[in-house]
């Protein structure tokens, strides 16, 4: 269990989701963005079982939005951080008013809040990311026998490293 | 403070709940699409399971998650730490073993044969009373089953509803400072239950499954941190010596209450788990996955159990250190606790304790609410396969049709219910409680039985149909004469409700002590 509150913790506070992958948490991320590009479309024609390509483009949408969830949470530290250092060097005040009537340290706990908020939704992304990676692999040591015909940049590799 | 800041931390708290709810909703509109056309609708509705790695976890989350309630769990621990002190903590303990008690009975049932699916089985119906028909040989000991569980779901339902309507309300009110009133709590009520309702039509049981796991981490982490957050107000206000001395004075001050307390959570918590339809549900989806390890699951269910219910207390008792007495009358329910809470300084507990716990007992609420109207379609399901009628094969909004007239008779039932509890008979909510959630303790000896006595052979069958019937109907009566008395009755009768829980599970096992002592050798080898 510490483990998992460990992995808990990482997501909480917005590691990478690579790093997540190496705790077989998370699905690989390698080549999502090239993934995130390609339409639906493409990524159907590329894969002739249409389960395995439904899932896929789930796949990518999910792990894209996991993306950005976390992309989020990190521009929300990231305001923590800048906060702190203008508090700190600039302001050097923990009760002056920062914006609307809202003080530093109130300013801190509310960022926390919403830190924790983007937690959920990132754990919600990264576990559908992982659900469709599963479903792919699934389908795949089924015995789909589809031959990995997709173009170079959708996503070719990775499923059949995984399955 | 500022009046305006204020009303911004209460917002702010609203908007964290409501917008949890739509990922949660969000997540079983996603289940649903990526589902696509399945063609065992009922198993993959009933009884489908995300595909993940770790079904361990999986299964440990879902459990501790949904036995985590808001109402039972959360409300309870932080409003009774007055009351029954260091004892609380007796009460994860109970759970767990009430866990390994139940993974058990799992166990030897299965082995036992008691849960092996025959040709006439509902196999994606209630399990409760299908493993009762096949320890009795009655379907009628079935359907009686069937009834005692709805009635318990369907009542938990309600609980989770009426505390999580007084949350909400409570945030919007305060956030735009307007009055509370009976109408508006009741189309708080409505929305509520209609969501919870979409929520499972639409996602099914995997939905369900999924979002436990968010919500098994929003509730750990808003505890953790709120444990956090408290504990370093003990230590830099220094209150913390002082109030653990006082907090060790209140555990032994009503040894009576203590003692009936001790009783009744002992009772429930070690034989609720396994009279739950939610709880078997799990065991009959997982069962069939090939990696699925039933020890692993035990682990991590008793572990996690164990974590998330010690933190709730120790965050319990250290508001009460915090509270320092004077302030400890405010912490008698929650919107007294979560008052307290934002007001324990003006920045990191209006702004960020406040609005997380706000948004870890919305998650509690959902997490149980969802798992109990899933386990009534499971249950419900029962009174249609267990008369072998041929699933109807049109669907209307996508669900069978007497999928549509359980969820009516549970909408029914709950409004209903919500009405008589809220504007005719008007229990506290720690009454409400210890009734409505023991009353399914009642279930548990016939549920041994399975595990004991092993599916009947034909020449058996009316025996034991006569034991296990008298066994249900006396421990049913026998818990709810003392337990109406004390709901009835003027005055604080808590422990009347209390020791309700230990003489219907004595009466509902005297019936059954023949059958256990000579029980037979089992049907299967």
């Amino acid at each position: 269990m510490s483990i998992g509150i460990g992995i808990d913790a990482l997501a909480y506070f917005v590691s990478p989701s690579a790093l997540l992958y190496r705790q077989k948490k998370a699905p690989h991320y390698k080549e999502t963005f090239v993934c995130i590009l390609d339409t639906a479309e493409t990524i159907r024609q590329a894969q002739k079982d249409d389960r395995i390509a439904r899932n896929h483009c789930y796949l990518c949408r999910f792990t894209g939005m996991a993306w950005l969830v976390w992309l989020i949470n990190f521009c929300i530290v990231l305001s923590g951080v800048f906060l702190g250092l203008y508090q700190v060097f600039v302001s050097k005040d923990w009760t002056a008013d920062f914006c609307l009537g809202v003080k530093f340290h109130q300013g801190f706990a509310i960022l926390g809040a919403l830190l924790v908020f983007g937690g959920i939704l990132y754990f919600a992304t990264n576990f559908f990311s992982s659900i469709f990676d599963e479903n792919c692999k699934s389908f795949l040591n089924r015995g789909a026998n589809t031959p990995n015909t997709a173009p170079e940049g959708v996503h070719s590799g990775r499923l059949s490293e995984n399955a | 403070m500022t009046e305006s800041l204020s009303s911004f931390s209460y917002g702010f708290a609203l908007f964290l709940s409501l917008a949890s709810l739509a990922v949660y909703l969000s997540g079983a509109i996603w289940h649903r699409i990526s589902r696509g056309t399945v063609a065992g609708f009922r198993l993959d509705f009933t009884l489908g399971i995300p595909s993940v790695r770790n079904k361990e976890s999986l299964f440990a989350y879902s459990l501790v998650a949904s036995g985590t309630s808001l109402s039972t769990v959360m409300v309870f621990f932080l409003t009774s730490g007055s009351k029954y002190g260091w004892w609380l903590f007796l009460c994860p303990f109970m759970f767990a073993f009430g866990n390994w008690l139940m993974f058990k009975v799992y166990t030897t049932a299965l082995a036992q044969g008691s849960l092996d699916e025959e040709a006439d089985t509902p196999g994606v119906a209630g399990l409760i009373p299908y493993i009762g028909q096949r320890v009795s040989g009655s379907r009628r000991i079935g359907w009686l089953l069937v009834l005692l569980s709805v009635i318990n779901l369907l009542a938990v339902l309600v609980l989770e509803l009426i505390v999580g309507v007084e949350i909400i309300s409570y945030l919007t009110h305060n956030t735009f400072g307007t009055e509370g009133g009976h109408l508006f709590d009741f189309f708080l009520f409505l929305v509520a239950i209609g969501l919870l309702m979409a929520y499972v039509v639409v996602g099914g049981f995997r939905a369900v499954l999924s979002s436990d796991i968010w919500q098994f981490n929003a509730i750990k982490w808003a505890f953790i941190l709120a444990l956090g957050g408290v504990l370093y107000l003990a230590f830099a206000e220094g209150t913390l010596d002082r109030g653990l001395v006082e907090i060790s004075k209140l555990s032994l001050a009503h040894p009576w209450e203590v003692f009936c307390f001790v009783v009744a959570l002992g009772v429930a918590n070690i034989f609720l788990p396994s009279s739950q339809e939610a709880s078997w549900q799990r065991f009959r989806a997982f069962r069939e996955q090939a990696d699925f390890s039933i020890r692993g699951a035990l682990i991590q269910s008793i572990g996690n159990a164990l974590f998330l219910w010690s933190v709730l207390i120790l965050l319990a008792l250290g508001l009460l250190v915090v509270a320092q007495g004077n302030a400890a009358g405010q912490l008698d329910n929650l919107s007294g606790v979560l008052g307290f809470l934002r007001t324990l300084n003006d920045s990191f507990f209006p702004f960020f304790i406040f609005p997380v716990i706000s948004l870890a007992a919305v998650s509690a609420l959902f997490s149980t609410a969802d798992t109990c109207i899933a386990a009534l379609l499971f249950l419900l399901e029962y009174t249609r396969a267990s008369r072998q009628v041929a699933p109807p094969k049109r669907k209307i909004l996508g669900l069978p049709p007497d999928y549509l007239i359980s969820l009516l008779f549970i909408l029914l039932f709950a409004v209903g219910s919500y009405l008589f509890v809220r504007w005719m008979f008007r229990p506290t909510i720690l009454q409400l409680i210890f009734s409505v959630w023991s009353n399914l303790v009642v279930i548990a000896p016939t549920v041994i039985s399975a595990a004991l006595l092993g599916p009947a052979r034909p020449e058996e069958a009316k025996r034991r149909s006569k034991y296990i019937f008298l066994s249900l109907t006396a421990g049913f009566g026998f818990y709810w004469m003392p337990a109406l008395a004390a709901l009835i009755l003027e005055g604080d009768y808590l422990w009347l409700n209390q020791i309700s829980i230990a003489i219907g599970l004595v009466a509902s096992v005297i019936p059954l002590i023949p059958l256990w002592l000579q029980r037979s050798k089992p049907a299967r080898a």
